[in-house]
């Protein structure tokens, strides 16, 4: 499906993607998942830890998004602070999810437990950064995820989160320190382990 | 005035993030620098646990598939109507002529109607014969039948003609009554739907469809008919009675055979990988260097040029945003 202009929409400003995109064109919605799905998919896998998951979820995104386009105004700030919005909406609602029916499931499986003990020991240095991220509070780790590996200035993170940037400066200082206990504790589990 | 911790974190970050070494960046923050060290090292720490950008999954790649039949979906009611022009509403012009090509048929009827009226009325003045419709005639008479004791043929004034019409048009009475009891309360029943979308959350009896018009949620019992597994993640076509807003009871349920997916796709069990913070994954899922931007070491696909559905889906390259920033 051709947009209005024929001018291919791969380098199209971000203003005129977003139209095409309300006006429910194949290819803008195409180059917006082309440009950000990635992005979209690494917030969530950092948040979550599973890869398929991840990726469901960020398709997910991807249709909220096209549900509520036609009430996005674009201000300046990108549109993937919005995509990031609702993935981390997205998220929260999967982790609420997965947290009752873990409820539901907690007793009956002692051998699991074993297993991911066992799995635990054997985690490399990359998996205990990220298990140590998901330990973080929810906003803590969406700082951490988008100003550290996202490369997302303060003033972008704090359009993201809805909060002052001095907020956001807080939110940081305060994951370090804990990102950093949480890390030293571990290790000292494996020590005394 | 001397700048808050917070702050001179802040710009720490930023040094670090924008290649500086962590020494002299401690020397431009002296009054911060011995509780920033710990926190930047974490930082660089952090910062080296994430992967090189890469190209998009395969499988990230083939959800786009998701996306575009949601795109195509939502054109559907844009395209019904050719008043709405890509979902824009009609302007005033195009609603003034729906207006008239509805107006003009129903002024006409309006006239004949008087015309008819009129003219029996004048009828009855002149004659004094009130005209009766054969229906009503019908309507009137079939009851008389089921009297005991009573007979269509004693109405004197009766003529052979309307029991004609009464007999044929019993005949269809009769007929449309069948029919309508062939379905009946169907018109009670609540409205039908189907619905395509992918499964999440599934809890046993209820899951969450998510489909180009919003979330549903869909509960399934033992009257309901599974074609497939309900799992998470699977695309299915959902049929069944709206029961609430966004609520639907699931009369089928179709789950689609998965393509394009590789091998190594396990079925999550729910609650089982999937937990959140549930530190070793036991799916092939999160490899190390899977992270964002990262390219997964364990999928079977050709990495970099993964299968896309059509011309518009989004190549895998990632356009060079892979893990990276703006």
């Amino acid at each position: 499906m051709a947009g209005p202009a024929a001018v291919p929409l791969t380098h199209a400003p971000e203003e005129r993607l977003i139209e095409e995109a309300r006006s429910l064109s194949e290819d803008a919605w195409a180059e917006i998942y082309r440009r950000h799905a990635q992005q979209v998919y690494g917030y969530i896998y950092f948040r979550l830890g599973d890869q398929h998951t991840a990726e469901d979820l960020a398709a997910d995104v991807f249709v909220k998004a096209l549900a509520g386009i036609k009430g996005y105004q674009y201000r300046g700030t990108p549109l993937l602070a919005w995509l990031y919005r609702i993935a981390h909406n997205v998220t929260a609602d999967h982790r609420k999810a997965a947290a009752k029916r873990a409820q539901h499931q907690a007793a009956d499986e002692p051998e699991d437990v074993e297993e991911r003990t066992d799995a635990l020991q054997a985690l490399d240095d990359r998996q205990d950064m990220m298990r140590a991220i998901r330990a973080l509070t929810e906003d803590q780790q969406q700082v951490v995820i988008l100003r550290f590996y996202h490369e997302m200035s303060n003033g972008d993170v704090a359009k993201v989160m809805g909060k002052p940037e001095g907020a956001v400066k807080a939110l940081q200082t305060r994951a370090l320190r804990s990102l950093r206990r949480i890390l030293t504790e571990d290790q000292e589990g494996r020590k005394s382990a | 005035m001397s700048e808050s911790f917070d702050d001179a974190l802040d710009r720490a970050v930023d040094a670090l993030r924008g290649g500086e070494h962590l020494e002299s960046v401690l020397a431009r923050h002296p009054r911060h620098a011995g509780a920033l060290r710990p926190l930047l090292e974490t930082l660089q720490q952090a910062r080296r646990a994430a992967p090189e950008a890469a190209a998009m999954s395969p499988r990230l790649a083939d959800h786009f598939s998701i996306v575009r039949a949601a795109v195509q979906r939502a054109q559907m009611p844009a395209q019904a109507s050719p008043a709405c022009d890509a979902g824009q509403p009609p302007s005033w012009w195009q609603r003034r002529l729906t207006f008239a090509s509805l107006s003009v048929p129903m002024g006409a009827f309006a006239l004949l109607a008087f015309v008819g009226v009129s003219g029996a009325a004048a009828s009855i003045a002149v004659t004094g014969d009130v005209p009766v419709p054969s229906a009503v005639v019908d309507l009137v008479k079939k009851p008389q039948h089921w009297l005991p004791g009573t007979n269509g043929s004693d109405h004197g004034n009766a003529s052979d003609s309307r029991q004609q019409h009464a007999a044929g048009d019993g005949a269809s009475a009769s007929a449309s009554a069948g029919t309508a009891t062939e379905t009946p309360g169907s018109e009670n029943k609540p409205s039908l739907m189907t619905l395509d979308g992918t499964i999440s959350d599934f809890r046993g009896d209820v899951f969450t469809l998510t489909t180009a018009d919003g979330v549903y949620k869909v509960n399934v019992d033992g009257t309901t008919k599974i074609t497939g597994a309900i799992t998470d993640g699977k695309k299915a076509t959902v049929t069944g009675s709206v029961t609430a807003e966004k609520n639907m009871h699931a009369d089928t349920v179709d789950i689609a055979a998965d393509t394009g997916s590789p091998a190594n796709e396990a079925t999550p069990t729910p609650g089982s990988d999937k937990t959140p913070g549930s530190p070793a994954d036991r799916t092939p899922g999160p490899p190390a260097d899977h992270t964002p931007g990262a390219q997964p070491t364990k999928t079977t696909a050709p990495p970099a040029t993964p299968a896309v559905q059509s011309g518009s889906a989004p190549n895998a390259n990632g356009n060079g945003n892979g893990g990276g920033g703006q």
